[in-house]
């Protein structure tokens, strides 16, 4: 009960009834007295009277009593029994009291019954006077007053130090509004009910708007973690803009999710938000220099990745020095390493979805930054007052560099990147519930180097480039009801080209891919337990391949081979088409049990797949090729509990259902097979959450992931025709991960997070189950920033990883064909690259360049310098082998301007 | 060995960043272990190079198999003979090595055995170019056809062949010899011309061997010329040069020659014993074209170090010859060395030479 509904108590009047014939000739067999609900009959007038039909009066108009104040207050409750006289009229004429409960009660009583008003009594069809006893009793019922507006209280805080902030103006749509005071504490009083936008802005800050249910009788608690744009300590002056997260429907159950302030201060990320990654748990520690992600022990092309729902092909460039988004331009990144909702399909590994930063509103923000590896420059404004636009780019220079500190030939060595992105946004804001936005982003790759050899057996050349862009529009809405439309459709290109050759064996593939995407959802929360999401999901990829040259590279996962080695010179080429397009309606609900305390929610995802290729076989003399197209619908069925045991732990579980479409590689009836169908994983998953302090909290979670029907190269001596890959391989991943979280604060942020993952494969019925080539038992990774105050910063970072699986080499033959020994190998993945652990350093100033801010960082990676083995090679006839070493102690030093 | 270089290169950032920064770069070596080997340097028993002659023939045709066998002494006639055998074992798609694991385990059905010594007569399986080659395996009632085999980058199809050593460093050696069996995917009217104007691969002739600008002679009883220990030597090898054009009448059966016009070279097809043209199918294009081979050449001694394990000439390079360098021992011995050229059809030829070192 409220306060307020304390104060209001309303008295309920049991009315009894009695009828006691007022004629003595009367009857009342049959008879109803149709009185007010709840009454009570305490006299029968019914008599067996043959010869009258008699009709009691019935009470048409009560009257409720005045509680006598003082009563009312002492809780007293009594009864007065009172015999009424009713005229043939039906008014009450005449008022006895026959059982006093005092002059109050008494008089309330009487004062009431006199203004009854009855039907009047019959015998025969005749209106007869009557006299009856009436009992009227006086009870003391407390009821909760239904308050229609309840009031709305609340805190707004730093985001990173958890910090409150002052005069920051709160505002409601029904022009109700306030601003924090000095503890950024907040109240708006009666608030009417339901639905209502809250607007945070202030000077210097982004205007954002969010979503509140109030309900009427109920105060709203609310606290709006804010993210600071330029947190400096002691620069009082600096300005910042505000993040407000609505909460999500259908949250994943397992998701690691950095705030950009917090990623880029990460040691050996180099300033960029989105290789925090990396240092999530359940994420495998990639070989240097390959930039894969590894989720969970699924294969890096399972895990997929969404910029604002908008499905691109790579995370970071090539190397895995750079990811592909400016990090101006990112919010936050979330890693949901599997068991996600339905809203998201067509893979069978985790997700990583990066949320773009709001655009700023107030006036021109921009970067300018740069180490040895990049430059890059962003840059937003205001065009109008609802017209926002903002652009980035980013080039890297680490080829030229080399070149012109005079080593032009390392680049026909080694794998120098170069690689160009940018990104591009307007927002048109029709007001605070609608935007639309047009995006468009980039990014191009290219290796190229080029090893000759006296011998042209030996001359090696590797040339790959990846190129990809996606142009969008999203639309948002925000109902009046409350509810969320965002529609996002999407096109885009993705180019790939590989050309390898060792010797004069080629490895020639290229991929040109035409991307179609919708993604529309609708959001609403009909009653306050419940949110529904339904939406659909809708991609079509048209892609144009050819491939040439051996049939074994590039590599695939589970090939038995060693690094380096020559591939098989058996080769072949063709040419294809293929469209793999998908329509897949979603839905998924919210439901909040138990004050909120439990959420269950299902979700269903219905993707039906239609496969083409336009070769069923290899083309063969004058015989013209014969497509086929294939179709088949993947239920998803998917669910996701959460449950708060306490005010500081969090159960959670998670289970569903997932598919993959085959890529458009394996479908050549050459080097693949054009009959693949789906890939299907299981995932399931059980953790719990503590928060330890409010800023410290702890994860648990671990899983379980069933694959089946992976693809795999045939390990028959003679496989069919157009099967070179089949659909028989099985797999299983299982693990726990671990992470405990500290939040800024204060002057610190950090957590540690351990993974220990098992991942297996079979590849056909009937095989040996192996190790996964990417399987990494332990991953441990220590990450801490803290803050020294007056700009500056130090961070650290230590990991340690299991080493990657391979498989040893126990002998080796000679061919002489070819002049070189061939490794004999052992059992597959039953051996392991040493553990890998090293320690990474950053130290950053922040500081004021008259009224921008400024930036120099030197992040200085294995500060150790410790060998760590990253791959295994073996002498010319495979009898000794010795371990390629990764990074030396290396300093890269940073620049970052803000305006 | 080179790829090592590469290799140990590809650990990308090491030396990608190590170009930047000028003390890292200092430490990239760091990063490229050091094994220590030479494939040249010949230090157990082991088989340098077999030859088939002819080079390429068809199924059931006889072929005469030839093995360079040697040990760190430099003994090559003394040795115990070699066990020879064909593999029967197909190469699982999944396999990058050349052969099927089969025809290096011993395991006897695996094989056809083919005799004992340095020196086998054997005759070509009738089955080779369906279970090697591009014709369709045999389906098993009720399954659909069987993937055939994919050609090598020359268009080639060969046949497994197995050498066993009596035991020593190397004692399996898997060779390969190429066998005919016409192109695969072909039109009908390519197929025909394909059958015209292919002619079988001709083992290649090392035509001269100098060592510092003094011929070694073909001869192996030539007693070893002497060298001054640590001395520097340069060694040249030259092959016939094989006409780029074809003309009727120049004594080599060309890919734009037959028999049906071009009767003086190709009646009984003449190759030519350096970088042979040769037709080949483009299956991307779906046309014949004519190709060239390219030439490797494998350096071998029992002491002393080559500039370069291996070197050659590559299809776009008409030289025929190539150089290289050694470094005799800083102790007096006697070095034996080989020296094996191939072309790229599985072609094999080889010279030894002898030097005293004082």
């Amino acid at each position: 009960m409220t306060a307020t509904a304390a104060r209001r108590f309303e008295s309920s009047v049991v009315v009894a009834l009695a009828i006691v014939a007022f004629a003595p000739r009367a009857s009342a067999q049959g008879a109803t007295s149709d009185t007010q609900p709840g009454a009570q009959r305490i006299g029968d007038p019914t008599q067996n009277v043959s010869t009258r039909t008699i009709k009691p009066p019935r009470l048409v108009k009560f009257v409720e009593a005045d509680y006598p104040p003082a009563e009312k207050e002492a809780g007293t409750e009594a009864h007065v029994v009172l015999t009424l006289g009713i005229s043939d009229a039906g008014a009450v004429i005449a008022v006895v009291v026959q059982e006093t409960a005092g002059p109050a009660f008494d008089a309330a009583a009487v004062a009431a019954a006199r203004q009854f008003l009855f039907e009047p009594a019959e015998v025969n069809g005749k209106r007869i006077p009557v006299k009856i006893t009436y009992r009227y009793d006086f009870v003391v019922k407390q009821e909760v007053i239904k308050r229609t507006n309840s009031d709305f209280e609340g805190t707004v805080r730093d985001r990173a130090s958890k910090k409150p902030i002052a005069g920051v103006k709160i505002k409601l749509e029904t022009g109700q509004e306030t601003t924090t005071d000095a503890q950024g504490h907040f109240l708006i009083p009666a608030v009417e009910s339901g639905d209502h936008t809250v607007t945070l802005s202030g000077e210097g800050l982004t205007q954002v708007g969010t979503k509140e249910t109030f309900e009427g009788g109920k105060k709203l608690d609310a606290t709006y973690d804010v993210e600071l744009k330029a947190n400096v300590p002691g620069e009082d002056d600096s300005d910042f803009e505000i993040v407000v997260t609505a909460p999500r429907i259908g949250k994943q159950v397992v998701s690691t999710e950095i705030p950009a302030e917090q990623g880029r201060r990460v040691p050996g990320t180099q300033g960029d938000v989105l290789k925090v990654v990396e240092n999530l748990p359940g994420v495998a520690r990639s070989a240097v220099g390959s930039g894969q992600l590894v989720v969970w022990g699924a294969a890096p092309e399972d895990t997929q990745v969404f910029v604002e729902g908008i499905r691109i092909p790579r995370l970071y460039h090539d190397g895995g020095y750079r990811s592909v988004i400016h990090s101006d331009f990112v919010r936050s990144v979330e890693l949901v390493p599997g068991g996600y909702g339905a809203a998201y399909g067509r893979g069978i590994g985790g997700l990583v979805t990066v949320q773009l930063r709001p655009i700023a509103q107030d006036r021109v923000h921009g970067s300018v930054s740069a180490d040895v590896i990049d430059a890059s420059a962003s840059v937003s404004t205001p065009i109008t007052d609802k017209l926002y636009a903002a652009v980035a780019f980013r080039r890297s220079h680490l080829d030229s560099l080399v070149k012109a500190v005079g080593q032009a030939d390392v680049a026909d060595v080694v794998p120098l990147p170069r690689y160009m992105d940018g990104q591009a946004r307007v927002v048109y804001l029709f007001d605070t519930n609608e935007t639309l936005e047009l995006g468009g982003l980039f990014s191009t790759d290219a290796i190229d180097r080029t090893l000759v050899e006296p011998d042209p057996a030996e001359t090696k050349k590797d040339s790959r480039s990846l190129r990809f862009g996606r142009i969008y529009a999203r639309y948002e809405k925000k109902l009046k009801n409350g509810d969320t439309v965002v529609l996002i459709p999407s096109i885009g290109q993705n180019a790939s080209r590989i050309t390898d050759r060792f010797g004069s064996t080629p490895t020639e593939l290229t991929a040109d891919v035409d991307v179609l995407g919708f993604r529309g959802t609708y959001r609403s929360q009909p009653e306050k337990w419940l949110g529904v999401s339904f939406g659909v999901d809708v991609d079509v990829t048209s892609s144009r391949l050819r491939r040439a040259g051996s049939v074994s590279t590039p590599p695939r996962e589970g090939d038995v081979r060693v690094f380096g080695q020559a591939p098989s010179d058996q080769v072949n080429v063709d040419t294809w088409r293929t469209t793999v397009s998908s329509l897949a309606p979603f839905a998924e609900a919210d439901i909040g049990l138990f004050d909120d305390r439990l959420h269950i929610v299902p979700g269903l995802r219905v993707e039906p797949y239609l496969v083409s290729v336009d070769k069923a076989t290899p083309v063969s003399g004058d015989v013209p090729p014969v497509g086929l197209t294939s179709q088949d619908t993947a239920l998803e069925p998917r669910i996701a509990l959460r449950y708060q045991v306490s005010a500081r732990m969090l159960a959670k579980a998670a289970f569903g259902l997932y598919h993959q479409p085959p890529a458009g590689e394996d479908l050549s009836a050459v080097f693949g097979n054009p009959k693949l169908g789906l890939e299907k994983a299981r995932h399931s998953l059980v953790g719990t959450a503590v928060k330890l302090t409010d800023s410290l909290t702890s994860e648990v979670t671990a899983f379980y992931s069933v694959s089946s029907d992976l693809v795999a190269r045939s390990t028959a001596a003679t496989p069919l025709l157009a099967e070179a890959l089949v659909q028989q391989g099985t797999g299983r991943s299982f693990g726990a991960q671990f992470l405990l979280r500290q939040e800024q604060a204060g002057r610190f942020f950090g957590w540690v997070s351990y993974s220990i993952i098992r991942s297996l494969r079979q590849d056909s019925p009937g095989a040996d189950e192996r190790v996964f080539d990417y399987d990494q038992s332990h991953v441990f990774t220590a990450v801490g920033s803290y803050d020294l105050g007056h700009g500056f910063e130090v961070g650290a970072r230590g990991r340690y990883a299991t080493g990657f699986p391979r498989t040893p080499v126990i002998g080796s033959f000679y061919s002489p064909r070819t002049d070189r020994f061939e490794p004999i190998f052992g059992e597959r993945n039953s051996a392991r690259i040493p553990a890998f652990w090293q320690i990474d350093l950053r130290a950053a100033k922040r500081f004021k360049l008259g009224r921008t801010d400024a930036e120099v960082y030197l992040d200085v990676q294995n500060v150790t310098n410790h060998a760590n083995a990253e791959e295994i090679v073996y002498s010319f006839d495979y009898r000794k082998k010795a371990y390629i070493t990764g990074l030396p102690t290396l300093p890269v030093l940073g620049f970052k301007w803000t305006f | 060995m080179d790829v090592l270089r590469l290799v140990a290169a590809r650990a990308a950032g090491c030396a990608a960043f190590a170009g930047v920064v000028a003390a890292a770069f200092s430490t990239a070596g760091g990063c490229k272990p050091d094994l220590d080997q030479r494939a040249s340097r010949i230090s157990g028993t082991r088989v340098l190079a077999v030859r088939g002659e002819p080079a390429e023939a068809e199924p059931r045709d006889p072929v005469t198999f030839t093995a360079l066998v040697v040990d760190a002494d430099g003994r090559a006639d003394t040795l115990p003979p070699p066990t020879w055998a064909f593999c029967t074992a197909r190469k699982p798609l999944a396999e990058l090595g050349p052969v099927s694991p089969a025809c290096f385990s011993h395991s006897p059905d695996a094989f056809v055995g083919l005799g004992v010594g340095a020196r086998v007569d054997a005759v070509l399986p009738a089955s080779a170019c369906r279970d090697f080659g591009p014709e369709v395996p045999t389906a098993k009632p009720g399954e659909p056809y069987g993937r055939p085999v994919d050609p090598d980058p020359t268009g080639g199809y060969y046949q497994p062949l197995t050498v066993f050593l009596g035991g020593g460093d190397g004692d399996v050696s898997v060779d390969t010899t190429r066998i005919s069996c016409g192109v695969a995917g072909a039109s009908s009217d390519d197929v025909i011309v394909f059958r015209q104007r292919y002619h079988g691969n001709q083992n290649p002739r090392v035509d001269i061997l100098q060592i510092d600008g003094a011929d070694v002679p073909a001869d192996p009883t030539t007693p070893p010329r002497a060298v001054a220990r640590g001395a520097h030597l340069t060694f040249h090898v030259a092959w016939p040069a094989c006409p780029a054009i074809d003309a009727c009448g120049d004594g080599v059966c060309g890919p734009d020659e037959s028999r049906l016009d071009c009767a003086a070279d190709c009646a009984i097809p003449t190759g030519c014993a350096g970088a042979e043209r040769y037709l080949y199918f483009d299956a991307e294009a779906r046309q014949l074209v004519a190709r060239r081979e390219s030439m490797r050449v494998s350096w071998f001694a029992t002491a002393g170090t080559f500039d370069r394990d291996r070197t050659g000439r590559s299809s776009d390079e008409t030289e025929p010859s190539s150089d290289d360098a050694w470094d005799a021992p800083a102790e007096a011995m006697t070095v034996r060395g080989w020296v094996v050229l191939r072309d790229d059809r599985g072609g094999v030829a080889w010279r030894s030479f002898a030097l005293d070192v004082r």
